[in-house]
């Protein structure tokens, strides 16, 4: 029974630390438990869960993207400027698809040097990652752009839940909550339900096996890779939006976090297991330590100390329970015998 | 003697100027198992490899159930219902006993995959050939004993509706008990009504298990024996090449 309850990837663990953490920072500061903080945790996960669903993608099929920063305010801050320069306000929605179009192209770089060429993915999007990083401020702009376009204020400014008069301090739940969960059940479902998601796992698994089952090994990396893309530039985009300021040098530096988030909710980092729940746990517990830490009055630099301790007690469990499952499948292969 | 499944006329390949099949005959009756037998570098890999489609042959004509055919891509092979299992089998270790039979030709349902479906037509395939190992359809096969695996495999190519079924070495690497398991299977497969090649280096499993032997030495078919009729030091004499006049190179 407690088999089940911990679930496929340790999810139910992952849910209990949390609570748990939960439960002794509020006894130690009961300020944390409230309304307040559940939301502002939620709108701070709003750009590290994109960028987590895409890592979670990428992780599954086998690989790593550590350029997804890049991508993601190489393509927000592009579509900004070409509203900006162009002195046109087209609206949040398609600023987010012009993105989305730069994030594509870039992850087809990503995805065409690492399928066709079969090279290492850790390097190949560390130097993409460089890459990117310098077209934009040497191409695009390096200049801190203060005012983006009137619509994305707009979009900044609206909570889809409001209470203002509890006790002195507000609770506001950010309206890009919204599409967040959508593109989470979206991603969620192509990944258990779709013949492409199962594809990914497949080739996370084993690519030979694949392979030789017929599924299109080159191409659907590729289309991993873009849809990286993708996510990392709608993730840009409303990391503008929320920040209501568009600066090239943002985002990338934050690679940890994510993966961090995305490791620690039970993908595997030799590819083929991860779950959509899992991550979306890691990423909940990233937040709420970075959160709790600073209510603490633990100085900024801890914070980047306990994340790396995360990440490798995350990636210790994996490989303890990788060890202990080889022992297990030994005794069956005898019992099986 | 009824029509063979499949049947080799006169098979020709060969790597630059190195000819590893020097003109091989080869006959696969349905229902029965044939053990493909010779030493190391004889070209029984070469000639499964031509008839997957993977590495097509240079000359001779491939028949199956009696019509020429062309093999030229592993789709074509499979498309007549000719299936391999190769030795490292080609499962994905971290998806479950359906997942990886359904691998690639996925039942779908207004474009999402039906698991439920496909559930119950592993349990199915598996059933049919009584295999009774596994304890559960949704196990990962990373958890999975040698032997089990082999079943899995096997039981792929059934679902994948195969006439033939090729097995690359399937008792490699297997302990006893399992070895025993798979010879079972195998029986099994060819009772069914399916055609099986079966690539062996073991005689014991050959001759307990095949219908006929055939013997390959250095890319000539030498012999093609029924199990019933010989002994294994007349197969050892052909696969050694003592028994035959055949000149080396």
């Amino acid at each position: 029974m407690l088999a089940g309850l911990r679930g496929s990837n340790n999810e139910g663990v992952l849910a209990l630390v949390l609570v748990v953490i939960v439960v002794a920072i509020s006894i130690l500061n009961p300020v944390f438990f409230s309304l307040t903080t559940m939301f502002s945790i939620m709108r701070g996960s709003i750009v590290p869960l994109i960028f987590a669903l895409g890592v979670l993608i990428v992780i599954i099929s086998g690989g790593i993207d550590v350029s997804f920063a890049a991508i993601a305010i190489f393509s927000a801050y592009t579509a900004v400027k070409i509203a900006q320069d162009g002195n046109f306000d087209p609206g949040l929605i398609v600023i987010t698809l012009m993105a989305a179009c730069f994030g594509a192209l870039l992850g087809l770089v990503n995805g065409a040097v690492i399928a066709n060429f079969r090279l290492p993915t850790l390097i190949v999007t560390l130097g993409t990652q460089g890459l990117f990083r310098g077209v934009l401020i040497a191409y695009v702009g390096s200049k801190y752009i203060a005012n983006p376009p009137m619509s994305l204020d707009e979009v900044a400014k609206t909570n889809i839940i409001s209470i203002v008069n509890e006790q002195e301090r507000g609770a506001f739940l950010h309206v890009l909550v919204v599409p967040v969960i959508i593109l989470t059940i979206l991603v969620a479902w192509m990944l258990k339900r779709t013949m492409f998601g199962r594809a990914i796992f497949a080739i996370g698994g084993d690519d030979e096996a694949a392979r030789r089952a017929g599924f299109p090994v080159v191409r659907i990396q590729m289309m991993v890779y873009i849809l990286v893309g993708v996510l990392a530039a709608v993730a840009g985009v409303f990391h503008v939006t929320l920040g209501r300021n568009a600066n090239p040098q943002d985002l990338v530096g934050n690679e940890l976090d994510v993966i961090a988030a995305v490791v620690l909710g039970g993908a595997s980092v030799f590819g083929g297991r991860g779950s959509v729940l899992g991550t979306v746990l890691g990423v909940l517990l990233i937040q709420v330590i970075n959160n709790s830490l600073l209510l603490a009055g633990v100085p900024t630099a801890w914070q980047r100390a306990a994340v790396g301790v995360l990440l490798i007690v995350g990636v210790g469990i994996q490989a303890l329970s990788a060890k202990r499952k080889t022992k297990r499948s030994f005794v069956t292969a005898q019992l099986g015998a | 003697m009824s029509q063979a499944l499949v049947q080799l006329k006169n098979v020709k390949k060969s790597f630059g100027p190195v000819d590893v099949l020097k003109g091989v005959d080869l006959e696969v009756f349905a229902g029965k198992v044939t053990a493909l037998v010779g030493d190391n570098g004889a070209g029984k890999s070469t000639l499964i490899k031509g008839l997957a489609g993977v590495q097509p042959y240079d000359a001779g004509e491939v028949r199956f159930d009696g019509e020429l055919q062309e093999l030229h891509s592993p789709r074509q092979a499979s498309a007549l219902g000719i299936e391999v299992v190769y030795q490292d089998l080609a499962l994905c270790e971290n998806l479950d006993i359906v997942q990886n039979m359904f691998l690639g030709r996925e039942t779908l349902k207004s474009g999402t995959l039906s698991e439920a479906e496909m559930e119950a037509a592993a349990a199915r395939a598996l059933q049919s050939l009584s295999v009774k190992t596994v304890r559960s359809v949704r196990q990962t096969v990373s958890s999975l004993s040698g032997g089990q695996r082999q079943t899995v495999a096997i039981a792929r190519t059934v679902l994948r509706d195969a006439r033939l079924v090729i097995l690359d070495e399937p008792t490699a690497a297997l302990g006893v008990a399992q070895t025993e398991q798979v010879l079972n299977l195998v029986r099994r497969l060819a009772d069914q009504g399916y055609g099986v090649l079966m690539i062996s280096h073991n005689l014991y499993d050959v001759f307990k298990v095949a219908d006929d032997i055939a013997v390959l030495y250095l890319g000539n078919m030498v012999a093609q024996l029924e199990t019933a009729k010989t002994t294994s030091n007349e197969v050892i004499g052909y696969i050694t090449g003592i028994a035959t006049d055949v000149k080396e190179g």
